[in-house]
């Protein structure tokens, strides 16, 4: 089986700070990062958050590669794609790729 | 030593944070009161609201001056197969357009047709043209507003990512108030209340295949029933014929399909590349009845005929390339469809089927409520898709969007009532250290057990194969074993790897499965005690209505024990047909 190579900048909260790990995720053709983030929880408690699945809710919103996106519409076209997974800057983490998606006020 | 837990006080909580929550909290800060609304995920980016794409109902007759409440209302309980509650339903058909309006004036951009008035549109079961919408977006829309006009009232608190386990009474049996989880600290809340409005929506994701979201487990059922409300209608799940199974960057899709199958004329074909429906509905064909078309698709997959992600083809290849380019010119330019662009996807409708496949989209039933949207137990109210009654055996296209708006406000009126005769309330204690208990035992359990996620899994798969599309009562007996045993045997086990209280998505998992049970076997019991086929309950081995079934069948809890009673149904202007057809 093709092995995706996934690396994924986790939050620690027990240690207020952020680890980069390395996975290898069995590859589907034509799967979704979600898929891949959906392995890595079930397989290694990386934490995520997606809601609506379909592009819409934008919950599921991460870096990938450097560049802000939504899991859930992003397609992995090859085994040999290189995937650098960060949580969003723009507010604050919670558990791996989980952050707090409010920008100023009190939540 | 007993854990600590924080202590919050409101005049009103809310659950739920989107269409109905968030309409309702409006509707109290503008009566003066203080609310506190609770999300166990992020307003507006979560949850099924912001997933409806498309159609409200509201009976203005812009589009065809015959229309109006009355007629939408008749409508309604034909759709609902004469089980709708017919209060309900007539309040939430006369009372939607104003809501509407309103939503308007906040600043939802309403699709308009040339003349300046709201363009209506006509749906499936609509016998007028009376469906609005805002591009592909409405629900996106309304939270967009919602979030705004709640944004403006410094009554309103909202805090998201807290999850709510159970109401908590007074010694006299009102709800006054409930227990959380704070998901990102993981601290325990008592949120002390006047009145609690539960708007936490419905269960779909009990479905291995649905249109909702992960937030969907029934929470506000389950709460509801251990609370000793009664619930109505649980059996009558409503399914939606086709969605894309795949690619998985396409899942969950209904806009793709519908316009292949209505505006390409496509044909549903199964692995064998034999066309179905001819089997099923030679007349209509893919053209015919939704929950014909869902049934006709299950049963093929049901007996190995499936495509490889589990589903049908849907094709419309066998136009000519020219037919397609010019649909596709005027209707999605550039291939892009309701801002899906499928070639992006590799799907090319010249020459590709769809893989396609019925999902479960809505719970018609839910909380029993009166015509002020009460429960019966003092200090607990409901509203949105949580309640049970407004839609009978099933529901119209667009009148959920409706129900939310109509219900909140309503709702938010009785719990507005409630709350300024309470001078202050006592939660009984003791159900404090009880609850404690129950959300923090698993962190006790030994190894060995499964992940709630994975017996989550299973319950869903338990209830897409035997409690889905198509029922008998040997399928149905089956599932009440096998959600009893999980219950008895598996759940008491489960584990979670994370010690961790912050944001530990198994620990709040192996509470929603809690739930998840609850209200599947609701489902399962109503629907083995429904010995007919009706609306979206369909029984293989019962296929006709029966008139002896004209009757709702209520849930409630009694002594630890799950009750079923069937009683007749509340009718205001439509008679009950006297026969069944």
């Amino acid at each position: 089986m093709e092995m995706l190579a996934v690396k994924v900048k986790r939050y620690i909260p027990e240690k207020s700070d952020f680890e980069v790990q390395t996975f290898q995720v069995p590859y589907e053709k034509d799967m979704s990062l979600l898929m891949v983030l959906e392995h890595l929880y079930e397989e290694k408690g990386v934490h995520f958050r997606h809601s609506c699945d379909v592009g819409l809710c934008a919950i599921c919103i991460m870096k990938v590669n450097g560049k802000n996106c939504l899991a859930c519409k992003e397609i992995i076209h090859g085994a040999d794609e290189i995937m650098v997974v960060e949580p969003v800057e723009t507010s604050q983490p919670i558990r791996d790729l989980v952050v707090t998606l409010e920008k100023n006020r009190d939540r | 030593m007993m854990e600590s837990h924080k202590e919050i006080e409101t005049d009103v909580l809310i659950i739920g944070s989107e269409a109905a929550g968030a309409r309702a909290a409006i509707e109290l800060s503008d009566k003066n009161l203080n609310v506190l609304m609770v999300t166990k995920s992020v307003m507006a980016k979560s949850a099924v609201t912001v997933k409806a794409v498309f159609s409200v109902s509201g009976a203005f007759g812009f589009a065809d001056p015959r229309d109006n409440p009355e007629v939408h209302f008749q409508d309604t309980v034909e759709a609902g197969r004469y089980l709708n509650n017919q209060k309900l339903a007539e309040i939430v058909t006369s009372e939607g357009p104003k809501r509407l309006d309103e939503l308007g004036k906040w600043g939802v951009k309403w699709d308009k047709a040339p003349d300046g008035r709201y363009l209506q549109v006509k749906m499936y079961g609509h016998t007028y043209a009376r469906s609005l919408s805002v591009g592909f977006r409405v629900g996106l829309e309304w939270m967009r507003i919602l979030k705004k006009e709640v944004a403006k009232r410094p009554r309103i608190t909202v805090k998201n990512d807290v999850f709510v386990t159970n109401y908590l009474k007074s010694k006299r049996g009102e709800v006054s108030g409930a227990f959380a989880i704070d998901i990102r600290t993981g601290d325990l809340w008592v949120i002390k209340a006047k009145a609690v409005l539960d708007t936490t929506g419905g269960g779909m994701y009990l479905y291995r295949t649905n249109s909702g979201t992960p937030e969907s487990t029934g929470d506000g059922y389950a709460m509801g029933y251990r609370a000793g409300a009664e619930l109505t209608d649980m059996e009558f799940v409503q399914f939606y014929p086709i969605q894309m199974y795949y690619p998985p960057t396409l899942k969950e899709d209904q806009g793709t399909p519908a316009f292949v199958r209505t505006f390409l004329r496509g044909k549903l074909y199964n692995f064998y590349g034999e066309r179905f429906m001819r089997r099923y509905d030679a007349e209509h064909m893919e053209l015919a009845d939704r929950d014909v078309l869902a049934r006709a698709i299950f049963m093929e997959i049901k007996q190995g005929r499936g495509t490889p992600h589990g589903g049908v083809w849907l094709d419309a290849s066998y136009l000519p390339d020219k037919i397609i380019e010019s649909v596709i010119d005027k209707m999605a330019p550039n291939w892009t469809l309701r801002g899906i662009n499928l070639p992006k996807y590799g799907i090319d409708l010249r020459k590709d089927p769809l893989e396609v496949g019925p999902v479960a989209h809505f719970f018609c039933g839910g909380i029993r409520v009166d015509e002020r949207w009460e429960t019966g137990i003092p200090g607990y109210f409901v509203a949105g898709e949580v309640v049970g009654g407004a839609n009978g055996a099933n529901r119209l296209p667009g009148n959920a969007l409706e129900e939310t708006q109509v219900s909140a406000v309503i709702a938010a009126n009785s719990a507005a009532e409630y709350a300024q005769k309470i001078l202050h309330t006592q939660i009984d204690r003791e159900q404090i250290d009880v609850e404690k208990a129950r959300v923090l035992r698993v962190f006790e359990n030994p190894p060995g057990g499964a992940r709630p996620g994975a017996l989550i899994r299973e319950l869903r798969h338990i209830m897409w194969d035997n409690v889905g599309i198509l029922r008998t009562g040997k399928e149905l007996e089956e599932a009440i074993d096998k959600i009893g045993h999980m219950r008895t045997e598996a759940f008491p086990r489960v584990v979670i790897p994370l010690q961790s209280r912050v944001f530990n998505r198994d620990w709040i998992e192996s509470l929603e499965l809690s739930n998840m049970l609850d209200v599947a076997e609701m489902i399962t019991r109503a629907a083995s005690l429904r010995t007919e086929s009706r609306g979206c309950h369909y029984r293989h081995d019962f296929p006709k209505p029966s008139r002896e079934w004209l009757k709702n069948i209520y849930i409630r809890k009694e002594d630890a024990k799950m009750i079923l009673k069937p009683e007749p149904v509340v009718v205001t202007k439509i008679p009950l047909p006297l026969e069944e057809a």
